[in-house]
This record gives structure tokens, sequence and C-alpha cells, in this order.
């Protein structure tokens, strides 16, 4: 006589075996969906790591307890009807019965882990894996992220919307609501337009640079300019400091 | 003739001979003739439904044959009294003494067909009751045991009430199934009518299949079919729907019928060489086991609905 109950348990622990599968592959995919979401907006995927592992350990307690054996009879369709009158019958000795344990002994025999777990669904969670594994390989490799790329097409607020994400140097180009408008000022018959920096302070004269002091009967032909950073240095020459000093009082009139 | 049978794969091709030997004198009425069988299987006793000339006497008759079983036909008129079906003593002289002897009637047999069984008098009605439930009859002080198998399959004619006397419910409940016979399909007929207005084809003709020995053991067997606990649910749940739909079901099934669908559900499995019964096999015989048994309440006839629509609507 076929020990069918010790064929059953084999195939119950082989469902098991499958829901953990399916769990996992589905606590992968979330990682890698909220690790993609998370890296797009230039954040650790460790939190995508615990969501994921959070969902397997509970996913699987949860999918585990809830599987029977007409979930094994319905993925079987061959063992439909038979397994679970073999089960509520164990014990039980008679020809028929005798008759059904070998049918369902040698067919539950040849179930494997690939009857199981559902062809379909598998193939889609793969090529979801896939997908979302290429996708966060890329934005990983490109160093892309949402702020930079909102800023690139000129987007505005962001910088105070996502503040709390921007933790290296901006690249903010228009910084007027920061810095306040370049100020124009007449310099004899010329026309100066002096901008701020974003690093230092800086006025910039460009060709205009090249100054020739005529109301003091004194000529300068260098490079005019001055910078400002962080430790107040100018690169002025102290010789001529006097002559920077006097063009600057006559920008601030 | 097939001996000793012991697998389900062994049941499913004797009885399908069974049928195809049938089918040599029976154009048509699979269903009916299925049905039958399984009564029979069951050890239970059917009412058949149909319109004269639909071969009610022809099958059962024919099973007879191939079954090898005793076979006798009662009709039911007005006037068919009790002693008439059950038996009746006798005087008899023997060695010179006179005594009274038991003279068996028609209703010792194996298979008896009660034809017309609604114009017999409910007294001669009342007097199967005994027979069809335990299998014996009672005359006098002395207790008549049948011989095994018994079945008694009894027909009604579905119109033509005047006359009759209809069927008490505590009858009907003992009948396994109400069993419909249908008028035969277009090319049934048109080979009903080839076939025997060109040949004569003699009951007799028909050789044993299964013997007496055998059905006795097929009635075992079929008790031996396991049930799976939510088949059973599913069955009993059937059953106590037809006693709380009370909107369109004025009394419902007794456990009897429980009783009948899981029997008559484990026959169905064995027949068709299945040693499991499923939903299917319930739902199946769902319809030739409670439509006599349910009653239907004023609103479901009002809405023109009968039995099978109400079992049909509960099997949803």
């Amino acid at each position: 006589m076929v020990n069918v109950r010790k064929e059953v348990s084999r195939i119950k622990r082989r469902l098991v075996l499958t829901k953990f599968f399916d769990c996992f592959l589905d606590s992968v995919l979330i990682s890698l969906l909220i690790s993609s979401f998370l890296v797009f907006f230039g954040l650790s995927f460790l939190l995508a790591l615990g969501v994921g592992g959070g969902y397997l350990l509970f996913g699987f307690i949860r999918s585990a307890k809830k599987s029977s054996i007409s979930e094994i009879e319905k993925k079987v369709p061959g063992l439909e009807w038979q397994l679970r009158t073999a089960v509520d019958n164990f014990g039980k000795n008679n020809g028929i019965i005798n008759d059904l344990n070998n049918e369902v002994a040698t067919k539950v025999g040849f179930v494997g882990f690939y009857d199981l777990i559902s062809g379909k669904r598998t193939i889609k969670r793969f090529g979801g894996l896939i997908f979302l594994g290429v996708l966060l390989f890329y934005i990983q490799s490109s160093g892309f992220n949402l702020i930079d790329t909102v800023e690139e097409l000129g987007g505005e607020g962001v910088g105070s919307l996502t503040g709390f994400f921007g933790g290296g140097e901006t690249s903010i180009e228009d910084l007027s609501e920061i810095q306040g408008e370049g100020s124009l000022a007449e310099l004899g018959g010329k026309e100066l337009e002096l901008e701020l920096g974003t690093e230092a302070n800086r006025a910039d004269l460009g060709s205009e640079g090249e100054y020739k002091q005529d109301s003091g009967g004194q000529s300068y032909n260098g490079r005019i300019g001055g910078s400002q950073d962080k430790t107040f240095n100018e690169n002025i020459n102290l010789d001529e400091k006097s002559i920077v000093e006097r063009f600057y009082n006559n920008l601030n009139k | 003739m097939i001996s000793n049978l012991k697998s389900s794969g062994e049941v499913k091709t004797a009885i399908d001979e069974v049928l195809s030997h049938i089918g040599y004198i029976v154009v048509g009425q699979e269903e009916a003739i299925r049905q039958t069988i399984i009564s029979i299987l069951c050890g239970a006793n059917a009412l058949l439904e149909g319109y004269p000339g639909l071969a009610k006497t022809l099958t059962v008759n024919s099973l007879s044959k191939l079954m090898d079983l005793n076979f006798s036909r009662i009709q039911g008129t007005p006037d068919l009294m009790p002693s008439d079906i059950i038996g009746t003593h006798v005087l008899e002289e023997r060695g010179g003494k006179r005594e009274f002897s038991f003279q068996q009637g028609p209703l010792f047999s194996n298979i008896v067909l009660m034809d017309e069984i609604n114009r017999a008098t409910p007294k001669t009605q009342s007097a199967l009751l005994e027979a069809m439930q335990e299998k014996q009859v009672t005359v006098g002080t002395q207790i008549f045991k049948m011989d095994k198998p018994f079945f008694v399959l009894a027909t009604q004619n579905p119109v033509e009430q005047e006359g009759t006397y209809p069927l008490p419910e505590a009858q009907c409940d003992r009948f396994l199934f109400k069993i419909k016979s249908q008028y035969p399909k277009f090319e049934e007929e048109l080979e009903i009518v080839n076939r025997f207005t060109e040949e004569e084809r003699e009951i007799d003709s028909l050789k044993p299949v299964l013997g007496r020995e055998n059905i006795i053991n097929l009635q075992k067997m079929v008790r031996q079919v396991p049930v799976a606990n939510d088949i059973k649910h599913y069955a009993v749940d059937l059953v106590n729907k037809t006693r709380s739909h009370k909107e369109l079901i004025e009394f419902g099934a007794s456990p009897r019928a429980s009783l009948g669908l899981l029997m008559a559900s484990k026959a169905k499995a064995l027949i068709e060489g299945r040693n499991y019964v499923n939903k299917e096999d319930i739902n199946e015989m769902a319809l030739p086991i409670l439509r006599h048994r349910i009653i239907l309440n004023f609103e479901a006839e009002r809405n023109n609905f009968d039995a099978d629509a109400v079992i049909k609507y509960l099997l949803k």
C-alpha cells in the first residue's frame, strides 16, 4: 500500500518552497522599484532593501499559512479533487481508496517545482526584474537625478522645494533673485555692466578693463578687476592699489 | 458475462458494455438509462416521468436482461389491490392436509416496473412503501424479505391527471430519482423508424453482461467510493438551501436527499471510471434527486418557475 500521506507532505513542502520563491521574486521587484525611485531623487537605496526584506518575511508567512491542498489541485489539473479526497480519507482502507491513493501518489511523484509555479506570472516578474535592473543601472551609471534635470530645463523654485536634496554646489545660473540685478555704472562715456559671480564677488570689466585714467594725469594699462573670495584677499598689487580704489570710488558714486 | 469487478476502470468498461448492448434495442434516452443504472447501483428506486411510447418499459426490461435479473411489470389501475402486487395466502392441499401458503405477487422480483403508479389507489401505492424502503413485505404476521438486488421503477404520465392519485410526499421521498424521459431528437426518431420497421429486434436476443452477484458487488463498491469533505459540505449545503430559500420553495428536501445526492454522485463517479467524486457529479445529480422533493411556493409558480429552474438557480 502506498504511503500517500508521505507523498502529500512532500508536495506540501514543495508548495511552500514555491511560495518562498514567489515572495522572493516579489520582494526583489519591490526593492528594485523603490531603489529606482530613491536613486532618481538621489537618495540611498538601503530603505528599499528594508522594505523588500519586510515584504519577503511577512508575505511568505502569510502565503504559507494560506497554502492548501486545493491550491495544488488548481495548479495541477490532473489532481483536481483526487488529492483532497485522498487526504480527507487517510486511514481508510478498501480497494477503491487504495486505487485512488496509488493514482494520487503516482501523479504527485511527477509534480515538480516548475508545475507549481505559475509560468506566465514568473516570466512577467523576470521581465520586470530585468527592466528595473537596467533602469537602475542606467540611473546609477549616468549620475542622472531628477533635480539636475529639472534645473537644466529651467525649472524655478526647485531649489526651494528640494532643498533637502541639494547637498553639493548649485549650478543655478540666474541668481538675480538671490543676489540682485547686475548694476550698470557709467564710467566716462562708456557703459559698464558689473556682474557678480557665484563663487566670489568679482567685478568683471571685460575689455573696458583696459582703462585709462586721464583725470589725474596718470595712466594705467593693466587689467582692472577684483575678486573676493572667502579670504577677502585681493589680487591687486599694492603699488596700484590707489588707482583701483579710485576706480571703485568712482563706481560707487 | 463479466465477472469479478474490482476497480473503477473495470466498472466503467462493464457499464459501457451494458450501454452499448442496450443501444441495440433502445435508441437515445442515454441520460434516463444512465440514471436508471445509477439508481440500481445505489440500491434505490426511481420514478420515471414521461409520455407514453418513450421506451420506458423496453429500457427496464432490457436492463433486467443485461443484468440477469428477474423482471416484473405491474400496471397501475384504480382497482389494483395491495394483494395483487404483494401476494396473498392461498389454501393448498399437501399430503392430505389443507393449509394456507403464501403466494408471492409480482413485487417479489429484482426489478419491478410499476407502470402509471399514480393510477393506483393510495392504499396500493402505500403497499409499495415498505418494499421500497425496507426491502421487505409484511403480510399478516409474516415478514418476507425481498431478493437482492431489489429495484422499483415507477412511471407516471405528466399529462392526463384526471382519475389519478398523486403520490404523497412521503412516497415521493422514497424514490432516489425522478427521471425525466424526453422525446427523442429528430435523428434518433429517424433511427427508431429505420431500425424497427425493417427488422425485428427481440429483447430475448440480449445476453447478460453483468450477473446478479456483480450488481450486489457494485452496490458495495459504490459505498466504498471516497468523498472529499468539501464535496460533502457542498452537497449538504445545497440541500439546506432548498429549506432556506423561502421566497421560492415552500417545503425543502429532507436529509434523505443529502444521502441520495452523495450516493448517486458516488455511483456516477464509479460508472465513469473514477474513484473520487467531484463537484460536477453533485451538480448533475442534483436535478433528478431534488426535483420531486421540493414544493414550490405560489410566487415561484406565478413566475412560471418549475422545480428544475429553481434547482439550477440554487446551483449558481
